[in-house]
């Protein structure tokens, strides 16, 4: 469990170097607005180098998803509310199109304002080269991104619910064969409750054959194992497509900063929501009360 | 889901323009010849497309357009020609270099914030034998997409007939002519996605129903159609998609959305013996937001499949027509739409490349469905989104 927890704070860690890296490089970018192209080939390094990283962290919880699957889908190191919106022991890769969406639209509304009431044509062409052709930033998204966004959505929604199928399947064997007859085993039905219970209260062993149990454990264990690494590549897959193939750098820099500024407070105010509701101010007050 | 786009207008004189390369007819017509499988709106580089295409699996085969006359993807421009004779609807004729008085169009059709596309939106130029009428029609599914496609693979087929039916026995028909061959194309169209030996559902891989078949009978489909002729424009609609003409300005709605608590619709639902339950928001039964809607036959004859037509004389202050789901007209009003279009046709196509001012009148209505698309996504909605922007000024060449 050691190694699962450091594994995460470590790449919380490079979270937040990578962070403060992307945030200097997109500020030295729009400083250097005169070379523009060298500028653009310097983010796409930077995010190139972001990527790295989420793919070393990736194959770092591929080589330690066989000792214990099960870990990742409920992991100790996050929050409980983290953990609420886990899909498959990470983010849903959609939620990078919702959070590319939602960045398109911050601003729109007041810059369209701008541009419909633009009386002379140079600022409407201006404008409109800025709202619609404008690889600088993600209100600028063009048709053909906006197109090939969709196209990726598509792909990734579909495989999203092959996983979620395959992950359902997982979740209701665990009511058949092997772990339900080996968990049957040595128990016998009495007519008695009370038999029953005597029984119950005997041994464990009347449970079921541990060894069997644990076996049959073991081998759902390494089905969700080898989902965890599915998804991840899916995460993975669905992340450098957006950033490399579709977005320019700019582009790729902004919504990068978004995700990670969003995962790092929501792990760190829900990590402190987590510590309130137990030690804290629990108990006594409403907010206590209502959880 | 998505195709980038595959736009090939019958005799079409397409939207873009590789800046870079020269405008001999060679190259237009070696352009126009790629068209017909694939095509991408806006003067943007086509290789990161394909890339990104041969990197991901394609489920879905809009990859070749037999008839070459289809928009079929998430986002598309083009134009209409004039093709004065019978159409062979061979893209890359000779025809392409003349000029034209047929519609130009832009559209884009997204996901969005749904985690199903049930939007498809159905684009045919010329598609009526012996006549010069476009057909544009957008299609809002529910319960799942399968009725939304049998419209857009069908419903121009089943309305050209229906037009050709009635121009023979009146070259120009009457306003109630034209209101009849609508009623009939729905009602031929509703007929159809419910009888059996529909099960095409396997080219459909977006249909989540599990045998596949057409006996869904909770599945519909909203259907807004416009025919844009020389000289009029008949739009047929059921359901609460909607089309809206902007005329010297002022935005003029060509449909009226089909919601269960309209009062007249409210009668009409009642007087079949229906009920209207309030169940977030006003609902056929309790079960379905809109009052008429191709398909859903277990809400019949509650729910109808009767389209109301308006049949609009053109005028010089004819500017565009927007057709759209609800997914745009939720939180984007008539007057924001038009608006948001008409500042992306001002000075529109001046912009384009060798002054060819159709491609630029292309280009600027793929840029306003692009715009009204990317402000309904800014607001918020949580629908599929589908914006289709037909310029209907005249072009002065």
């Amino acid at each position: 469990m050691k190694c699962f927890t450091s594994c995460y704070e470590d790449w919380v860690r490079k979270q937040e170097w990578d962070l403060t890296y992307l945030l200097a490089a997109a500020s030295t970018s729009a400083a250097a607005s005169a070379e523009q192209t060298a500028a653009d080939a310097e983010l796409r390094v930077v995010v190139e180098k972001s990527l790295r990283l989420y793919e070393e962290y990736a194959e770092q919880r591929c080589a330690l998803a066989p000792a214990d699957g099960p870990a990742f889908f409920c992991p100790a190191w996050c929050s409980a509310f983290e953990n609420s919106v886990l899909w498959m022991g990470g983010c849903r890769p959609t939620l990078f199109i919702r959070l590319l969406y939602s960045l398109s639209g911050a601003a729109l509304d007041a810059r369209l304002h701008d541009f419909l009431n633009n009386g002379g044509d140079d600022g409407t062409d201006r404008l409109s080269a800025e709202l619609l052709r404008g690889e600088k930033s993600m209100l600028g998204l063009s048709a053909r991104q906006l197109g090939l966004v969709d196209e990726l959505h598509g792909h990734t929604l579909r495989e999203e619910g092959r996983l979620t199928a395959k992950m359902a399947t997982v979740q209701e064997d665990v009511a058949d064969r092997p772990l339900l007859s080996a968990a049957r085993v040595h128990r016998k039905i009495t007519s008695s409750s009370a038999a029953a219970a005597a029984a119950y209260a005997a041994s464990s062993s009347s449970w079921g054959n541990d060894g069997d149990v644990a076996a049959a454990i073991k081998s759902c264990a390494e089905e969700m194992a080898g989902l965890l690494v599915e998804a991840d590549r899916l995460r993975v897959a669905t992340a450098r497509a957006l950033l490399t193939e579709i977005l320019g750098p700019k582009q790729a820099v902004e919504l990068l900063v978004a995700a990670k500024q969003l995962h790092l407070s929501i792990h760190k105010s829900s990590k402190q929501r987590d510590t309130d509701l137990c030690c804290g101010g629990g108990g006594g007050n409403v907010d206590g009360a209502v959880f | 889901m998505a195709e980038i786009c595959c736009d090939v207008a019958t005799g079409a004189e397409a939207a873009t323009k590789e800046p870079c390369e020269a405008s001999s007819r060679a190259a237009r017509r070696r352009r126009i010849e790629m068209r017909r499988f694939r095509f991408v709106a806006g003067a943007e580089a086509m290789a990161p497309a394909e890339e990104s295409r041969k990197k991901r699996p394609r489920a879905e085969g809009a990859a070749s357009n037999p008839e070459g006359s289809a928009s079929d993807g998430t986002v598309g421009s083009g134009s209409s020609g004039d093709m004065s004779g019978d159409p062979p609807r061979a893209a890359g004729s000779i025809e392409e270099e003349r000029a034209h008085e047929g519609s130009r169009f832009g559209m884009i059709s997204v996901c969005g914030r749904r985690r199903e596309m049930e939007d498809a939106v159905s684009i045919r130029a010329d598609f009526v034998r012996g006549g010069r009428f476009d057909f544009f029609g957008v299609f809002d599914g529910h319960g799942c997409s399968h009725v939304a496609m049998s419209c857009k693979d069908r419903m121009h087929e089943v309305v050209g007939e229906e037009i050709e039916r009635l121009r023979e026995g009146a070259p120009s028909p009457t306003q109630g002519g034209w209101r009849e061959a609508m009623e009939r194309s729905f009602s031929r169209m509703d007929a159809e996605v419910q009888g059996p030996g529909q099960g095409s559902g396997s080219r459909n891989p977006r249909c989540r129903c599990e045998l596949q078949t057409r006996k869904c009978d909770a599945v519909g489909s909203t259907a807004v159609v416009a025919v844009v002729g020389p000289t009029r424009i008949v739009v047929a609609n059921c359901g609460d998609s909607r089309a809206v003409l902007c005329r010297n300005g002022v935005p003029v709605p060509l449909s009226s959305d089909h919601k269960p608590d309209r009062p007249d619709e409210l009668q009409r639902i009642q007087a079949a013996g229906g009920r209207v339950i309030y169940w977030d928001g006003a609902r056929v039964l309790g079960v379905l937001a809109m009052s008429r809607a191709i398909g859903d036959s277990y809400l019949k004859p509650f729910v109808t499949s009767e389209p109301e037509v308006t049949v609009t004389e053109r005028t010089e202050g004819d500017d565009y027509l927007i057709l759209a789901s609800d997914g745009l007209w939720d939180v984007v009003s008539n007057e924001m739409a038009c608006d948001v279009v008409r500042t992306c046709l001002r000075g529109r196509g001046g912009g384009a490349a060798n002054g060819e001012r159709e491609l630029g009148s292309d280009r600027a209505c793929a840029d306003a469905a692009l715009l009204l698309t990317k402000l309904a996504l800014a607001r918020q909605s949580a629908d599929n989104i589908s914006v289709l922007v037909v310029d209907l000024r005249k072009r002065d060449l």
